[in-house]
């Protein structure tokens, strides 16, 4: 493993990359200002939250396709640990990339048991597929 | 109230499932606490002074007599036999052991309860008029609203990890018992045209050091794109609002450093950009709560009110009010016995009240933010069997909007953020002034006595208000005048230096006593001190 990064995806793939196989994708701060967006040139994208306790990398997402058009992918890394994975995919996030060091930190075993999570309702629309959406589900939207 | 269904159901289980990998997770050393944290606030769980304390959520206030009982169960289960209700009309329990936690949750969602964000950075527990749907003078039942709201704040995913905690208050009446101007968002729901309902939208209420009274920041809004709006709300504050400092971190300080105009052009903007077809079902869910709603079955009262003697008259005079449906009465249930320690009570009390309610008001009761107990459809025929049997559990105390009727928090006897004692002040204060009210009319005397500047008790919106705090290691007291919580919300001022903690039931006496000498007729003591100023209070008191 060493340095490798693994990528876990929403569809619950995960996927184990070399450091390095990440560059020359965009690089986009979670907490930019989604008015300061620019047209994005790459073909991923990743929101990087730089600590957890401010979420604002969580409303990203939208705001990227909404205000660029980008219809590329959309990772999220930093300060992310299992118990925010559903939140990250709820959000439209196609995946988190987890650092060697936090996926040893938390455990293999963690992560992928994150990937099916106890809580599989939300009330609102919601873009993980482990999720459903309780109000989409009583108004058959 | 609001029936869950099956996926209401599900959700609140699967979050205790949740949380029970977590506690888990923590047990086992898997995770440090600095890790835990943010996970078990999330879930109401504090690590207090002495253990920790877990916050249970009653949404709007409302519970059933099951509910209470099961309340009851998990004080005698898991804690030292009694419970505390808050001002956000949430029930605490002081001495929960973390192992057992995941267990407690257990057994409130099987009576649909939750503690779901009732704390951290997120959207708390929705609070509302404790007389929602049954108060004389409403115009629209809050109860679908804030079922609506409590959906929607419920694990949402953007609004998770805010700059700062973030609480709503709705009311559907022209007199406002919420409190709507002191929070974060305070929503007034009114009719429009053709069966429509318009909300009001007030911003930037706050207590705490910095006390500030919401602005009108959206009128006549249909419910129907109030989500939307909200969210909007959220995004720009989640956006802006201040992570440096936590004291300058809540959208009163944003709004204040914006501007009301320029805020309202962000939120603007941001609700233009948000896909509304994906709150097309707000109508139709809006309509499918308030259709859920359990009414209570009124009936025409069988038999006259025969018995009586003064002290149920005592009682009916201070603590029933008027219902909107005849024949009926709403009573309030006292939790501020003289001496005793506000918003506690006794598994043996809330297994009684239970029973009461379920005998006599539809089996539904309600917490209010004064931190007492309503049973809200009482036949007026039934209210001297109703007295009877809250005599018998000492409940009956008679003083709902008297100062003895005291909002305290938990204070320095619990509370690791406490620079002061709250609790025994209370206790010494409502001993001393109960006297004094039972000859004197002063009713709507509000006092609210908070032990630290976080202001949980609300003492800024309090006629008399009392501010715990510690210099040089000695308690010391500062005292407010002129505070109004409702719809003509003011902070109140400081009259003058701390007093000790001896002196505070003294000082208080003294403050109602120059009041009732210089008072207008009908006038309420913060109309008193806005006419004659504070000088002559502070001489009263100081002098």
């Amino acid at each position: 493993m060493g340095d490798d990064a693994q990528i876990v995806y929403s569809d619950g793939r995960i996927e184990t990359r070399n450091a390095q196989s990440t560059t020359g994708f965009q690089q986009v701060d979670g907490e930019t200002d989604p008015g300061t967006l620019t047209p994005f040139t790459t073909q991923s994208i990743i929101v990087n939250f730089n600590s957890i306790a401010d979420g604002r990398g969580f409303s990203l997402v939208k705001a990227i396709r909404q205000n660029t058009g980008y219809q590329g992918a959309i990772f999220a890394s930093g300060d992310i640990n299992p118990d925010h994975l559903s939140f990250a995919f709820q959000v439209g996030f196609d995946a988190v990339i987890v650092s060697a060091e936090r996926w040893q930190k938390y455990g293999g075993d963690s992560w992928r048991a994150a990937l099916n999570p106890a809580v599989r309702l939300s009330y609102s629309q919601t873009h993980s597929k482990s999720l459903q959406s309780i109000w989409q589900q009583r108004h058959r939207i | 109230m609001y029936r869950y269904d099956e996926l209401d159901q599900s959700l609140v289980e699967q979050r205790s499932a949740e949380f029970r990998s977590q506690v888990e997770r923590r047990l086992a050393g898997k995770i440090s606490e600095a890790e835990f944290k943010p996970l078990r606030l999330m879930n109401g769980l504090y690590l207090q002074l002495h253990a920790y304390m877990l916050r249970v959520a009653i949404p709007y206030g409302v519970l059933s007599s099951k509910q209470m009982t099961k309340l009851a169960d998990i004080a005698d289960k898991y804690d030292r036999g009694y419970g505390h209700f808050t001002t956000r009309q949430n029930i605490q329990y002081n001495w929960p052991k973390l192992i057992e936690t995941p267990d407690i949750l257990d057994d409130l969602a099987s009576v649909q309860m939750h503690a779901i964000q009732t704390s951290g950075n997120c959207i708390r527990n929705v609070t509302t008029d404790p007389f929602a749907g049954v108060a004389a003078d409403e115009e629209v039942d809050p109860r679908p609203l804030c079922e609506l709201l409590r959906q929607w704040s419920t694990l949402h995913p953007e609004f998770a990890y805010l700059p700062r905690k973030f609480k709503f208050a709705v009311t559907g009446s022209a007199v406002d018992r919420a409190a709507i101007k002191v929070h974060d968002i305070g929503l007034r729901v009114k009719s429009g045209p053709n069966d429509t309902v318009l909300t009001d939208i007030w911003v930037g209420g706050g207590q705490g050091r910095t006390p500030k009274i919401a602005q009108l920041f959206k009128a006549n809004l249909p419910v129907e794109d109030l989500l939307p709006y909200l969210e909007a709300i959220m995004r720009v504050y989640n956006r802006y609002g201040r992570r440096d400092n936590k004291y300058k971190a809540r959208i009163k300080i944003l709004l204040a450093e914006t501007g009301l105009e320029a805020l309202q052009q962000q939120v603007e903007a941001e609700y233009q950009s948000i896909d509304q077809t994906a709150f097309s079902y707000i109508e139709s869910e809006y309509a499918r709560i308030a259709g859920n709603l359990i009414k209570p079955e009124y009936h025409t009262a069988t038999e006259a009110p025969t018995r009586t003697n003064a002290e149920f008259e005592a009682w009916r005079r201070q603590n029933v009010k008027p219902h909107k449906q005849s024949g009926y009465a709403i009573a309030v249930v006292s939790l501020k016995p003289a001496g005793g320690i506000p918003g506690d009570a006794t598994s043996i009390q809330m297994r009684a009240i239970a029973d009461i309610a379920e005998r006599y008001s539809s089996s539904e009761l309600r917490v209010t933010h004064r931190q007492n107990l309503i049973l809200p459809h009482v036949l007026e025929s039934d209210l001297f069997s109703v007295w009877e049997l809250l005599v018998k559990v000492d409940l009956a105390e008679a003083n709902i909007d008297l100062p003895s009727d005291i909002i305290a928090c938990p204070g320095l006897d619990y509370c690791a953020l406490a620079t002061a004692r709250s609790i025994p002040i209370a206790q010494s204060v409502s001993k001393k002034i109960r006297a004094t009210e039972l000859t004197t009319d002063l009713k709507g005397v509000s006092v609210n006595i908070s032990g630290c500047i976080n202001a949980c008790a609300h003492h800024h919106v309090a006629n008399i208000g009392v501010l715990g705090l510690n210099k040089s290691g000695v308690e010391n007291y500062q005292l407010t005048l002129g505070g109004r919580n409702d719809q003509n919300a003011s902070i109140g001022q400081r009259i003058g230096p701390g007093v000790a903690a001896d002196d505070v039931p003294e000082a208080i006496e003294r403050i109602v006593n120059f009041y009732v000498d210089v008072r207008e007729i009908h006038e309420s003591l913060p109309d008193t001190f806005d006419r004659v100023g504070k000088e002559p209070f502070r001489e009263a008191v100081y002098g």
